[in-house]
């Protein structure tokens, strides 16, 4: 935000409004000055932050490296084929962004490099800035931290495709017609995909069917208070099961309830168990605790692809 | 004026080629070993009697342009590891000379100079010229094409055309990559005419038949030697050549993950962090210490490009081009960050970064001038560097990629043995097997070979070999000790470590 707050100055300043700069100061800093207050009275806020992006420590990528990283937010594989690499901001069959773009984006680069408009010079410098929060945390095809690259794209694609029009304005309007539907239809595709095999292959991404897991528990309760365990080997058990309880309206269960690691005959009789299955260990362990009659399995929690990635016990 | 310049050149491309890089690689002996038999016999190490395409092992076949020129050189010269590379130090002294016929051409005298300059001060294409290897030749064709398009322009004649695109037939037989750069450049050829507003088909056809004509044998060979584009497509792991044929293959290629993933490897190649700061991946082909270019041409060559676009016209456009087709025999291999793969890239950058300092000093006043020294002025003062350290510590962080001090090993054993001496080398030496008759060639003790024998030190029973010298890796010398052999010599590598070790029953 800075970077793009001094892009508004350059742009206030290159279209002779240097005076404005104040109103443009104000509504930068209005917003920020209730954070300021917090962070001055949360000040360990910002130390767990820096210290959670592990800023300052020696493993951290060097300057070199993060360029090479930096460069490879403009690749075109990255931004038109395959997205970013992990499932839950791309489902990798499309890019960043469709098709049309690809000759596009450049063409409007080309476009403003000949001839600089004010809008074209921003929509050049924020696709420039975009990918920087993610070079600060050494992230790499992580677009879910370079999302403005979108929008400066889409105008720079624009840009780009009056540029190529104007030897043909004849062909302008058949041009965006065509585009538009080759756009629409690699949507369709892409939407297929989204809401079907995606789903599959972005489970492990979402940890899984734990919702479900955790439908089974609370349902398997039928409104009682009964002793609930949690395995710690499922990823933010405990967030998604306050979340459900929150959702369903069943805050009692919280006391009630306790992470493990291993399967414990000694839990009273009754209590509820979600099982992670996805680990072999624990699913060999289960499976063993199942035979030895020392659990009940009430349900199998599945996957789209019919995979069990949870099971229910009972004691 | 030339003949000072060319001298200052091989003073600095051909000087001590026996001391960096520290040893030889395992391609350049290869090489060698088929150019010497060649030279001596006509017939490379397979017994074909001068094949265009040559077997080396396993499933890699040698283009053949290096090693027939390198026996060229060994006919009369003696068999060296300087003599195997000083015809690459030749193909990358011609290669600035033609930078300087194209910049000429295209920017005037000066700029010929500058670009020639830029070239010869290039790590990668300094690196490149003294290893004896085969990737500068493709390099060498191209840019002779390229000269005569520059000098013609595009009012060319057939005949000139045709001449041009032979030049791209020939580099077929200098790279394997080229199979993949030259035809991309008749389709420059072609795209260039088309721009120029050429609109009679005879430049067209001769663009076409002079590259077609000089591919008629490289493709007849490989119609009757069917098994080796197999084995070539399952050696660069392009596909499986043994379940799927050509047309199948060229499916999985263009087949969406397939154009993604070498989309992305197409972009690495244009990475300012390769081409600017860390250079290759590995140290056979880089050094580390620089990029692939000095770090003037971080400013110059996107500076050129920006030029070269606003300015158009078909010269600027086919820089362009070029610049863009470079890394494609890279790209279908899938092979990141391996300039080797790209070399082409280097004359073209060298171009543009001559356009950049030209359009400095003339358009953009005193401080484009004072840019341009700057910037020129700090290449040979980086050059410097990089020059220090390819003669110095380059020589020891690299010498593992050079199959290690192979020579001091069999050069000890060679010199010592006597004609009832045996000989056992350990097959954990990787490469031994063609080293080892090498240096016998080059120390004039071919009788050795036939006393030679090549063991697994871990298997064989070391106690029942008979008396002789043995060359294995230091961490098998405890072996050959316990079945009663000796230690001649432990062989060091430049920072003293104990790599290798001649042993003695």
């Amino acid at each position: 935000m800075p970077a793009f707050f001094a892009l508004t100055l350059f742009v206030v300043w290159r279209d002779g409004l240097a005076g404005d700069w104040k109103y443009a100061a104000l509504g930068f800093a209005g917003p920020l000055i209730p954070f300021a207050i917090w962070i001055a009275t949360h000040p360990s806020v910002f130390t767990e932050t820096v210290a959670r992006y592990q800023f300052g420590s020696g493993d951290r990528m060097g300057p070199l490296d993060r360029f090479g990283l930096y460069w490879r937010y403009f690749s075109p594989s990255f931004l038109f084929f395959s997205g970013g690499s992990q499932l839950v901001f791309s489902t990798r069959v499309a890019g960043v962004f469709p098709l049309a773009p690809l000759l596009l984006l450049p063409a409007g680069v080309v476009a403003v490099l000949r001839r600089p408009s004010p809008l074209g010079v921003v929509a050049t410098i924020g696709l420039l800035a975009a990918p920087l929060p993610a070079i600060v945390l050494d992230e790499g095809s992580a677009i879910n931290r370079a999302l403005e690259i979108v929008p400066f794209g889409i105008v720079l694609s624009v840009i780009g495709f009056n540029w190529l029009v104007q030897a043909r304005p004849a062909l302008r309007t058949a041009s965006a017609a065509t585009l538009i539907a080759v756009t629409a239809g690699q949507f369709v595709v892409f939407g297929s995909d989204y809401f079907g095999d995606y789903r599959r292959r972005a489970a492990s991404w979402f940890h899984f069917n734990v919702r479900g897991g955790l439908a089974a528990i609370v349902d398997q309760t039928g409104g009682a208070r009964r002793p609930v365990y949690l395995n710690d080997a499922i990823p933010w058990v405990e967030s998604y099961w306050r979340f459900h309880l929150t959702a369903v309206g069943r805050n009692d269960l919280l006391d009630a309830t306790r992470g493990f690691t291993h399967l414990d005959r000694a839990v009273p009789s009754g209590s509820l168990l979600l099982v992670s299955f996805t680990d072999p260990a624990m699913a060999a362990e289960t499976d063993a605790a199942i035979r030895a009659g020392d659990f009940h399995l009430v349900r199998e929690i599945t996957e789209p692809d019919g995979v069990v990635s949870f099971v229910v016990l009972e004691r | 004026m030339a003949v000072v310049l060319a001298m200052a050149a091989l003073s600095i491309y051909a000087t001590r080629l026996d001391v960096s890089p520290i040893y030889l690689t395992h391609d350049e002996v290869i090489y060698a070993r088929n150019a010497y038999s060649i030279a001596t016999t006509g017939r490379d190490l397979s017994g074909q009697l001068l094949p265009i395409s040559i077997p080396v092992t396993g499933t890699f076949y040698a283009t053949p342009a290096n090693i027939y020129l390198t026996a060229a050189f060994l006919k009369v010269l003696p068999l060296s590891e300087v003599t195997i590379r000083l015809p690459s130090v030749l193909v990358g002294l011609l290669c600035v000379w033609m930078v300087y016929l194209i910049a000429r051409r295209m920017l005037g005298v000066t700029c010929g100079l500058l670009a020639s300059l830029i070239l010869l001060l290039t790590p990668a294409h300094f690196i490149h010229s003294r290893l004896g290897t085969d990737h500068l030749y493709v390099v060498a064709c191209v840019l002779a094409w390229w000269a005569v398009l520059a000098r013609d322009g595009t009012s060319i004649r057939p005949g000139r055309m045709f001449m041009a695109s032979a030049f791209l037939g020939l580099s077929l037989y200098t790279y394997l990559g080229a199979a993949i750069t030259a035809p991309a450049c008749v389709a420059i050829t072609c795209a260039w005419l088309v721009m120029a507003g050429r609109r009679d088909r005879t430049i067209y056809l001769a663009a076409i038949a002079g590259f077609v004509v000089l591919a008629i044998p490289f493709v007849a060979w490989h119609l009757t030697h069917p098994g080796q584009y197999a084995q070539q497509v399952r050696m660069y792991a392009l596909y499986d050549s043994q379940t799927l044929d050509a047309a199948q293959g060229a499916r999985v290629l263009a087949a969406p993950a397939s154009v993604a993933e070498r989309g992305a490897v197409y972009w690495d190649y244009f990475n300012p962090s390769f081409l600017f700061f860390a250079g290759d991946t590995g140290l056979l082909n880089g050094t580390r210490y620089t990029g692939v270019f000095l770090l003037p041409m971080l400013i110059l060559i996107p500076a050129g490009i920006l030029v070269a676009m606003m300015a158009g016209g078909s010269s600027r456009w086919m820089l362009m081009m070029l610049l863009a087709v470079s890394p494609l025999a890279a790209v279908v291999v899938a092979e990141r960050y391996r300039i080797n793969r790209a070399l082409i890239m280097l004359p073209v950058a060298a171009v543009l970064a001559t356009v950049a300092v030209e359009d400095l000093w003339r358009r953009r006043g005193r401080p484009g001038r004072w840019a341009a020294i700057v910037l020129i002025a700090s290449l040979p003062l980086q050059f410097g560097g990089f020059y220090r350290d390819y003669f110095g510590d380059y020589r020891v962080r690299s010498y593992p990629w050079f199959e290690y001090n192979l020579r001091g090993g069999m050069a000890e054993i060679i010199h010592r043995a006597d004609d009832g001496d045996e000989i056992w080398i350990s097959q954990s030496l990787q490469w031994a097997d063609y080293y080892w008759p090498f240096y016998l060639d080059v120390f004039g003790r071919r009788e050795l070979g036939p006393r030679t024998h090549f063991l697994d030190p871990a298997r064989a029973r070391l106690n029942d070999i008979g008396a002789g010298y043995a060359l294995c890796r230091a961490g098998e010398e405890q072996r050959f000790l316990d079945a009663g052999f000796t230690r001649v010599t432990a062989i060091l590598e430049p920072d003293q470590a104990h790599t290798l070790s001649v042993l003695r029953r």
